[in-house]
C-alpha cells in the first residue's frame, strides 16, 4: 500500500466515509500497526481541534443569547396581558362613547299637548315608556317598550316603539339589538331617513 | 461562598456541560458571556497584567474548555465551569508571560480554585499545545485542510478556491504533503512539550 493510499484510508476513516466492514477492518489494522495508530490519533486531534475552533468562533461571534428566567417570562406575559386589557378597555370606551353620542343626538322626547285633555290609554303607555328614557332609566324603558313591541301594525305608535327601542339598546351598548330594530324601520315614512343615517354611523 | 449554593451551581453546570457536549451552541454562548466577568476579575486583581493578555487568555481558556467538553474530556465536574475556565486562564497567562509564574489562584467570593485532577491537567496542557499548533498552521495547508476536513469539499472544488494551483494533481500532491508535514510537526511539538499522545485517550 502506498503512502497516499494509507492517507486516503485515514481520511475516509476520519470523515466517516467507510462502510461498517471497511471500518472494522481498518480498526483491526490500527490495533496491529502502532505507527498507523499514532498517525490516525495525531490527525484526529488536529482535525477535531480545527472543527472546535471553527464552532467556537461561530458561537462567540454571535450576540449574547439572553436567557429568560421564569420571573422575566412572567413579567413579559403580564405586560402583554396588561397592554391587551388596556387596549380592550380603551377601545370599548371609545365605542361606548360613540353609542352614547348617537343616542343623545337622536333622542327627542315628544312633546304632548296636555291642554287637549286626558291622553288615551295607548298614548299613556307609550308616554310612560318614553319617560323612563327621559329619566335616564334605559332598562325600565326597554321593558316598557317591549310590552308595546308585540302590538299589531295598526297600533299608532308601531314605528315609534321600534325607534325608541333601538335608541334604548344603543344606550345599553347593544349594537346588534339596536341594528335589528332599526332594520325594521328602513322603509318607515317617518323614521326611514333618520334610520338610514343612524345605521351608517353605527 | 455557601457550600449549598456552590453545590447547586456545580449541578447546574453539569447539566449545562452535557448540553454543550451534545452540541447545544446557545448553551455555550451563554456560558461564554457569563464568564466574561473573569476578565474584569483578573484585571482588578492583577493590575500589572495588560488587559489584552487577560482577554486573550480568557478567549483561549474558553476555547480549551469548549474543546475539552466537545471531545468528551470533561465529563464529571468537580467544580464550577467558571472556576475551570479561570484556572485555565492562569495556565495561559503563565504561557504568555513568564513573569506571571508567581500568580496565586484567585480565590474570593466569586471565584474558587477548581480541583483539577492529573488527567484534567494533562487534557488542558494538550489542548493548549494543539490550539497553538493549529493557529500556527500556514497557508495554503490551513485552507486545504479546513476545506477538505471541515467543509467536506472535494479537491476540484478546493482547486477553484485556490488560484495559485493550476491543476488537480498539484492540489492533491500539496494536500498529501500538508497532511504529512503537519502530522510529523505535531508529533515533534508534543514530544518537545513532554506530552505523551497515548496518555491522552482519543
Amino acid at each position: 500500500m502506498t503512502e497516499q493510499e494509507i492517507q486516503d484510508n485515514i481520511d475516509d476513516y476520519l470523515l466517516n466515509k467507510m462502510s461498517v466492514a471497511e471500518k472494522a477492518a481498518f480498526e483491526n489494522q490500527l490495533d496491529n500497526d502502532g505507527e498507523l495508530k499514532k498517525k490516525v490519533a495525531l490527525q484526529k486531534i488536529l482535525v477535531d481541534e480545527m472543527l472546535y475552533q471553527k464552532e467556537f468562533k461561530r458561537i462567540t461571534q454571535r450576540k449574547k443569547v439572553m436567557p429568560f428566567t421564569f420571573k422575566q417570562t412572567m413579567a413579559i406575559v403580564w405586560s402583554v396581558a396588561a397592554i391587551f386589557i388596556g387596549v380592550f378597555f380603551i377601545n370599548r370606551t371609545i365605542v361606548y362613547n360613540r353609542y352614547d353620542n348617537l343616542y343623545s343626538l337622536n333622542l327627542s322626547i315628544p312633546a304632548y299637548d296636555e291642554v287637549r285633555g286626558e291622553p288615551d290609554v295607548q298614548l299613556k303607555d307609550f308616554q310612560n315608556a318614553i319617560s323612563y328614557l327621559k329619566n335616564n332609566q334605559p332598562n325600565q324603558a326597554k321593558d316598557a317598550l317591549l310590552m308595546l313591541y308585540t302590538k299589531p301594525k295598526d297600533y299608532p305608535y308601531y314605528d315609534a316603539v321600534r325607534w325608541y327601542l333601538a335608541l334604548t339598546e344603543l344606550k345599553l351598548h347593544n349594537k346588534s339589538e339596536a341594528e335589528k330594530y332599526l332594520n325594521e324601520l328602513v322603509d318607515s315614512e317617518v323614521y326611514g331617513e333618520k334610520v338610514k343615517k343612524l345605521l351608517e354611523k353605527l | 461562598m455557601e457550600k449549598e449554593k456552590f453545590n447547586k451551581q456545580v449541578d447546574a453546570d453539569q447539566i449545562r456541560l452535557q448540553r454543550i457536549y451534545e452540541g447545544n451552541e446557545r448553551e455555550f454562548n451563554r456560558l461564554f458571556y457569563e464568564c466574561r466577568s473573569l476578565i474584569s476579575i483578573w484585571h482588578s486583581r492583577y493590575r500589572s497584567l495588560p488587559v489584552e493578555d487577560i482577554e486573550s487568555a480568557f478567549s483561549d481558556a474558553s476555547m480549551i474548555c469548549y474543546s475539552n467538553i466537545r471531545a468528551g474530556k470533561l465529563g464529571l465536574l468537580s467544580g464550577r465551569l467558571i472556576d475551570y475556565i479561570s484556572g485555565i486562564m492562569r495556565y495561559k497567562l503563565y504561557d504568555i508571560n513568564a513573569s506571571t509564574k508567581n500568580l496565586i489562584p484567585i480565590e474570593d467570593t466569586v471565584i474558587t480554585d477548581y480541583p483539577y485532577t492529573h488527567e484534567d491537567v494533562g487534557n488542558i496542557k494538550m489542548r493548549i499545545v494543539v490550539n497553538k499548533y493549529v493557529n500556527q498552521m500556514k497557508e495554503p495547508c490551513k485552507t486545504i485542510l479546513e476545506k477538505f476536513y471541515l467543509d467536506g469539499l472535494s479537491y476540484d472544488k478546493i482547486l477553484s478556491l485556490l488560484p495559485n494551483f493550476n491543476s488537480l494533481r498539484a492540489i492533491v500532491t500539496r494536500s498529501y504533503k500538508c497532511k504529512k508535514e503537519i502530522t510529523e510537526g505535531f508529533a515533534i511539538t508534543l514530544k518537545n512539550n513532554d506530552i505523551d499522545l497515548y496518555q491522552y485517550k482519543n
